[in-house]
């Protein structure tokens, strides 16, 4: 008799899991009720979001030629192409303050509005022009994810370490065009020669 | 009151609770503004702290594809302390995994479950591992480091179309990380009660300017898991080596690299309980130890032209050689496979493809099991398109593809799919499709001739044998989904199926003493699972998966052996649950805890019956995990499994091996990298 008893509550339990589960559910969703909507998670639009916020956050570690140590300009301008994937994502930094310079987003691939009108250039991977070691004595910080892009004479290369996002400099480069990059940045990243010259931590 | 009308009560307050909450969501996320960067909030030093996910543009689109797909993590897999990647995939809904020995398993999707599942389509880094003796997996052969293991993916229903072969009821797709992401050393070194030993070392390193490679090495030592008959060590215990290599190189801005390899050799025992004889005493039970080897390198190279325009090139080898006491199997294969992306007119995204696999097996036959010819070697010829097309920007996509496929000895099965999904708005989405695949009959289903019993005088023997006339199994499934992500902390998904089989695998009476195989079991199943991912605080998550699944199948004939359809409807789960906690604790401390339900089996197989003292009844199930990061590089965990059972019976095997109980065991791990 007892054991029936027992039997029962068992039987009851284990089908009243798929109930407990739904009822889980509901009020699951309920909570989320609470929380205003977002976008479905976009693992590649992550990575892409990630290195335009890597690009605005280093450019305060970035001095221009044109500038003293404490007048830095008011706009800073970082172009990309028109059809790189990155674009949509600088566009978000549009208007943003970075240590006293308002940020503006160009997208042209006119070489020579590059070189006249842009402060910072962002070449993605798949959309690397062969034009861009021409900007290498005009003050343009370049910055691409291609990989060998700073043994081959890029500033910036932001690259994949471990599942972690990692900046290579060629700091070379950079003071060749006359852009300085401050220590603190410096520090974070693996210093990188051109390819002649071999490699150095 | 009684059990039902409470029972009754609370499944109406859940269903109004549920209902309430979609329509108020599908209701309220209606507006939608342009999306701000979520990573300028954040430091620098934070910024490049965050683990970046390696998902490339194609495979990303899982989370939005019309499609029933779960994603098992590099991380899910350490937190559930799983050891192995059948442990790992108890987490997916919809996927039944039950372990019959030591060193075997049985796992599927959606039903048909056994030692011989033959509805999965499994895939490491694109290389198919079903193996074509019997169109399932052997899993301790693909015992890989799990550190290394980015992502497996499971897409429940068909997936004929995009991914190949046999992905008739699922595909799992086991994804190593890039190289790229395995630079420096890693050592990991573990030992427990039943995982009794562990160790593995890998190390990884820049190659020239724009490649990675690495290397590891894998031993693993299994002990015995409890006979549930004589109630002593079961004899399977097993022992793994296994070694390989992968390099990634991105030769130029368009193009990209891959060729990777392993090697592994198994040294394993198991009970086998009936080995027939043709003489005195006719049967016998056998303790065997056998050896299980095999090698495979693979190459791939991806070119893509610009954004709208790509193409991957790949072949790959395998080989490997397995020898039982009543069978040995050497298979070799060569597959070359070819598939090109392109977008036409800004709304078709088109995928096209080609692939020829190459299979060549020869067996080592034996009373028991033998194989005539005891070589074959047969060609495989597949082609497939699938268009993307967007009929509303942003909203509404439609999805047609089809494959043809054409083996040797079958005839050419045409495998069509229509999916649309529907963007109610940027967080809610309702999939649909309907879609045909045909499941390639594997070698022993043409070629076997097994024995099941031998009766003396005489003797007379009786055998199943295959069937040279056996068709593909088909399958028209009916799928319904529903996915949401209300915040960046929930995220649900609900799917719904109904799959009408024909031509399944039955067991046809000719003789009093043969039966043959046949195409004879037809029927449908029905079923719904349900998986939710809830950020409830910065230090917990909390993740729910369930899974309900019905099946209901009857002969077209009267010659057929009854016993399959029972085997095909009750040899399933009806009801599956996962809860599984995972908490960041203070001094870098973690806790995870993994409680599963598994629903009873009241008839796994013919087999299975015949013990009666032996039934497989549903179990409640708990594991837990504590770990330390004691620093960056060095990580401790230890993980006590099973923890609600001192032994437990998952399956019985259709065929020979002895029914064994799994037990409580406790494991410690120790991960240094440097």
């Amino acid at each position: 008799m007892k054991t029936d008893h027992l039997y029962r509550i068992k039987q009851s339990v284990s089908g009243m899991l798929p109930v407990a589960l739904l009822l889980l559910a509901g009020l699951l969703l309920n909570v989320s009720l609470l929380i205003p909507g977002t976008c479905f998670a976009d693992e590649y639009s992550h990575e892409q979001e990630m290195k335009a916020a890597l690009v605005f956050k280093l450019t305060r570690f970035i001095s221009w030629p044109d500038e003293s140590a404490d007048v830095k300009m008011q706009t800073l301008t970082i172009c990309s192409s028109v059809n790189d994937p990155i674009s949509p994502y600088l566009d978000s930094l549009k208007d943003k303050v970075s240590y006293t310079r308002t940020i503006n987003i160009l997208h042209t691939d006119d070489i020579e509005k590059i070189k006249s009108e842009c402060r910072v250039l962002y070449v993605s991977r798949s959309r690397m022009p062969d034009g861009i070691y021409k900007l290498k004595s005009s003050p343009v910080l370049t910055i691409s994810d291609q990989l060998g892009f700073a043994k081959q004479g890029g500033m910036i290369q932001i690259t994949r370490r471990n599942k972690r996002l990692r900046f290579h400099i060629n700091h070379a480069s950079a003071l060749q065009a006359g852009i300085k990059i401050s220590a603190p940045l410096l520090k974070m990243a693996t210093i990188i020669k051109n390819s002649n010259a071999g490699e150095t931590k | 009151m009684s059990s039902y009308t409470f029972r009754t009560q609370c499944l109406m307050n859940g269903l109004w609770i549920t209902l309430y909450c979609l329509f108020a969501t599908l209701a309220s996320a209606a507006e939608n503004s342009v999306e701000a960067n979520r990573y300028l909030d954040m430091s620098l030093e934070d910024i490049l702290a965050v683990e970046v996910s390696s998902a490339s543009r194609k495979q990303e689109l899982l989370s939005k594809t019309a499609a029933a797909a779960f994603v098992i993590t590099n991380d899910d897999i350490r937190r559930s302390g799983a050891g192995s990647i059948p442990e790992a995939l108890r987490m997916v809904p919809g996927v039944n995994v039950a372990q019959i020995n030591a060193n075997e398993w049985a796992i599927t999707a959606r039903g048909f479950n056994g030692r011989f599942a033959n509805k999965l389509l499994v895939l490491i880094d694109g290389r198919s591992v079903y193996t074509p003796l019997f169109s399932g997996v052997f899993w301790s052969r693909h015992d890989l480091p799990l550190e290394d293991v980015d992502r497996i993916e499971v897409i429940r229903g068909p997936g004929a179309t995009l991914w190949g072969s046999n992905a008739v009821n699922g595909v799992i797709n086991i994804i190593t990380k890039h190289a790229m992401d395995t630079q420096g050393g890693l050592i990991v070194a573990g030992g427990g009660t039943k995982h009794t030993g562990t160790g593995s070392l890998r190390y990884g390193s820049e190659i020239g300017d724009t490649g990675f490679g690495r290397a590891y090495l894998k031993y693993d030592k299994q002990s015995s898991n409890i006979d549930a008959l004589t109630g002593t060590r079961a004899n399977d215990r097993w022992d793994s080596i296994r070694g390989g290599f992968r390099i990634d190189s991105e030769v130029n801005a368009h193009d990209k690299l891959t060729l990777q390899g392993d090697i592994f050799h198994l040294q394993a025992n198991q009970r086998v309980s009936t080995v027939w004889q043709p003489t005195p005493p006719y049967v016998s039970s056998v303790d065997d130890a056998f050896d299980d080897k095999g090698w495979n390198l693979l190459s791939r190279w991806e070119h893509d032209f610009n954004e709208l325009a790509s193409t991957a090139l790949q072949f790959y080898f395998d080989n490997s050689i397995r020898q039982e006491a009543y069978f040995g199997h050497k298979q070799h294969t060569f597959d070359i496979d070819f598939q090109n992306n392109l977008t036409l007119a800004e709304r078709h995204s088109i995928i096209w493809g080609a692939n020829y696999r190459h299979m060549k097996d020869s067996t080592l036959n034996s009373f028991n099991i033998s194989l005539l010819p005891t070589q074959a070697s047969e060609s495989l010829y597949s082609a497939f398109l699938q268009d993307e097309i967007t009929l509303i920007e942003k909203t509404l996509k439609l999805t047609i593809g089809a494959k043809v496929e054409k083996r040797d000895r079958t005839e050419a099965q045409i495998q069509p799919n229509i999916r649309f999904n529907w963007n109610l708005n940027e967080a809610h989405m309702i999939w649909g499709s309907i879609s045909k695949a045909s499941r390639v009959p594997s070698r022993t289903e043409f070629d076997s001739q097994i024995t099941r019993a031998v009766f003396p005088p005489g003797p007379l023997v009786f055998t199943v044998n295959g069937n040279p006339n056996f068709v593909p199994e088909k399958l028209t499934a009916y799928e319904l989904g529903y996915r949401a992500q209300p915040s960046d902390k929930v995220s649900m998904n609900l799917t719904a199926f109904y799959n009408v089989y024909d031509n399944l695998l039955s067991y046809e009476r000719v003789t009093a003493l043969t039966n043959q195989i046949g195409n004879q079991l037809q029927g449908y199943s029905y079923g719904a699972e349900m998986d939710m991912d809830w950020q409830a605080t910065d230090w917990w998550r909390l993740r729910l998966a369930y899974s309900y699944l019905r099946l209901n199948m009857q002969p077209a004939t009267g010659n057929t052996v009854p016993g399959s359809e029972m085997a095909y409807e009750n040899g399933s789960p009806k009801h599956q649950a996962s809860l599984r906690s995972s908490m960041n604790l203070p001094y870098q401390t973690e806790l995870d805890l993994w409680a599963r339900y598994t629903g009873k089996l009241t008839f796994a197989n013919d087999r299975a019956t015949t013990f009666t003292t032996l039934p497989i009844g549903g179990y409640t199930e708990l594991d837990v995990r504590i770990s330390w990061h004691v620093t960056s590089a060095l990580e401790l965990s230890l993980i006590g499994k099973n923890l609600l059972h001192s032994r437990r019976l998952e399956y019985i095997q259709e065929l020979n091996i002895q029914p064994t109980y799994l037990s409580r065991s406790a494991f410690a791990k120790a991960t240094l990298n440097f």
